[in-house]
């Protein structure tokens, strides 16, 4: 029962507005403190890698990054279900207000990725299986977001991008298991492997700081976009604050 | 002071190139995000305050 009532109450526009701005605030001030402590540590406390030099501290910004663009998309595609069976307008606002961010870090995934390939692979790009997928979720954030600005009716805005949106969702598991699935030049997992973490302590506490406060600072963004979306989408919003 | 330590920090073991680009670009993705949600944010705030003045308006003008 109490699990309905909170159901309804995310449906309403004026309650999640406001649990929007609050939960903003919550997400954002342990973000930025958790991702300076983490990025301190990934630069200066961790020590060099064995193989890679200094250029393995690429993978404090690469690896969170390619899990949020994962995060995001999950998220984006849950919302945008939810919005097509219960026809729940906050759900498809939730789901587009998550696409800029998820498409901004698939970005610093794909280019950081290169980054750090060219010293150790000695090439910027390789058409693997690991790429290419992650290359197709960042192109499937960017057909998501040009369909909905192709409608002019948000209604049906909602329910093209939601369509592409859970149908694109197979790509996730496919990027995650690409590197078992076939030969490819990128690293297995360094955290979510069997047999636990590859990586030393000095070197996995500011890696997963940095996964932590990556998904605060998504948290934030988010809320702050669904606001945005949530006010958009409203005719006469009489409850809007005068202090707003 | 010696110097030595911050540059050796800042060569990154010949790497700097490389590290640091990756670095700017996630700090660079980073404000984008913080700025393009807050200008959303009140641009939606605008137009939501130009609604409510447009119906408070066309609801005074429909009253004998």
């Amino acid at each position: 029962m109490a699990t309905w009532v909170w159901f309804h109450k995310l449906a309403s526009p004026p309650h999640v507005y406001r649990i929007a701005g609050r939960l903003a605030r919550w997400f954002a001030v342990p973000g930025v403190l958790i991702l300076i402590l983490g990025l301190y540590g990934g630069l200066i406390t961790a020590p060099a890698d064995y193989q890679q030099g200094d250029s393995f501290r690429i993978i404090y910004v690469h690896a969170p990054a390619a899990w949020l663009s994962l995060l995001c998309y999950a998220t984006m595609a849950l919302a945008a279900a939810v919005g097509l069976v219960w026809r729940m307008k906050v759900a498809h606002a939730f789901a587009a207000a998550t696409a800029p961010i998820g498409a901004s870090f698939a970005l610093v995934c794909l280019v950081s990725g290169s980054l750090w390939g060219r010293p150790m692979w000695g090439t910027w790009w390789v058409w693997d299986a690991r790429l290419t997928s992650q290359l197709v979720l960042f192109f499937l954030y960017l057909g998501y977001m040009a369909l909905r600005h192709s409608f002019d009716e948000l209604s049906r805005a909602d329910r093209a991008s939601a369509v592409l949106a859970v149908i694109g969702l197979v790509n996730v598991p496919i990027i995650h298991y690409s590197v078992y699935w076939w030969s490819t030049l990128h690293q297995g997992s360094t955290v979510l492997r069997a047999g636990g973490p590859s990586m030393p302590p000095s070197m996995l506490v500011p890696l997963l700081l940095c996964f932590f406060a990556y998904t605060c600072c998504y948290g934030a963004l988010v809320c702050v976009r669904l606001q945005a979306e949530v006010l958009n989408r409203e005719r006469s919003p009489n409850w809007l604050s005068r202090n707003e | 002071m010696s110097l030595a330590p911050f540059i050796h920090f800042i060569q990154m073991g010949g790497y700097a190139a490389y590290v640091w680009t990756a670095y700017g670009l996630t700090a660079g993705v980073y404000l984008w995000n913080i700025v393009s949600a807050r200008q959303s944010h009140t641009r939606a705030i605008k137009r939501a305050r130009q609604r409510l003045v447009a119906s408070a308006e066309s609801q005074a003008a429909e009253q004998p």
